[in-house]
């Protein structure tokens, strides 16, 4: 085979293999992405009782929570006492067991609010 | 005549031309009845990575007297050592699914390190409102 003959043939080769590698260099790369969703589990949606205690004041004191569903265990339960405007006189928090919960839980009341004015109870547990 | 061009094809440098140009000519020909004109595309195909294999979404509430009841505060986002500097986005959804809000986060080296963030929760979302959370993450 003639080297001319040789020169030409490389020469197609080359264009050819050109055009491939043009392909080959366009790469893509792709940023990272993570998605998915759930549900928001609700424990106890039939309500609750309430039973409070008083100091010499009349103050609010404790608040005890009853009838939590067993699905709420280990949660945080958050009361908060609210007047007639529905602001914030009082709240608490409380722990509530993973393991042994009977249903209810005793919040202690921050802001000794007068039981006069404690027209509703607030709760939510997260 | 005949003889003559037989003779000159089996020049064998002359037959590899004329099988380029013919090839040449060929795409040419392809490219021209094509008649459609864009601008540059390039494609391609990569795998699409997540900085966490499942994430946590715990939520923080506090009391708003204007729903009145609580409201979502903020939700914490936890599997979070590998995300640095990616973009979180957090859409809280209520019945039929229709999300109530969404909240994006930057998340930090400093959050990364700890693992998990609490993303803040503006507006007054009532908590008893919320049905699903959805969380995306990417960047």
């Amino acid at each position: 085979m003639k080297l001319s003959t040789v020169l030409t043939l490389f020469v197609l080769v080359a264009v050819g293999a050109a055009s491939f590698a043009a392909a080959a260099t366009l790469s893509v790369a792709s940023a990272s992405l993570g998605s998915g969703r759930v549900a928001a589990a609700v424990c106890d949606s039939d309500g609750f009782t309430y039973t409070h205690t008083l100091n010499t004041s009349h103050a609010v004191t404790t608040v005890t929570v009853s009838g939590i569903n067993a699905a709420c265990a280990g949660g945080t339960l958050q009361i908060t006492l609210a007047n007639s405007s529905n602001a914030s006189i009082g709240s608490g928090s409380a722990a509530l067991p993973s393991s042994g919960f009977l249903g209810w839980a005793t919040v202690t009341i921050a802001g000794a609010p007068p039981s006069a004015n404690v027209t509703s109870y607030r709760v939510a547990i997260s | 005549m005949k003889s003559a061009f037989v003779g000159i094809l089996r020049k064998k440098w002359i037959l590899a031309a004329v099988i380029g140009a013919v090839v040449f000519s060929s795409a040419y020909a392809f490219a021209a009845t094509l008649g459609v004109t864009s601008n540059s595309l390039g494609a391609g195909n990569s795998a699409v990575a997540s900085c966490a294999a499942s994430v946590t979404a715990a939520y923080t509430i506090a009391y708003d007297s204007t729903i009145p009841g609580y409201r979502v505060a903020g939700v914490n986002i936890n599997n979070l050592t590998a995300c640095s500097g990616k973009t979180i986005t957090v859409d809280l959804t209520g019945a039929s699914n229709v999300s109530l809000t969404e909240v994006t986060y930057t998340v930090l080296a400093a959050d990364a390190t700890a693992g998990n963030k609490t993303i803040t929760v503006g507006g007054s979302i009532n908590a008893a409102s919320v049905t699903g959370v959805a969380v995306a993450i990417a960047g």
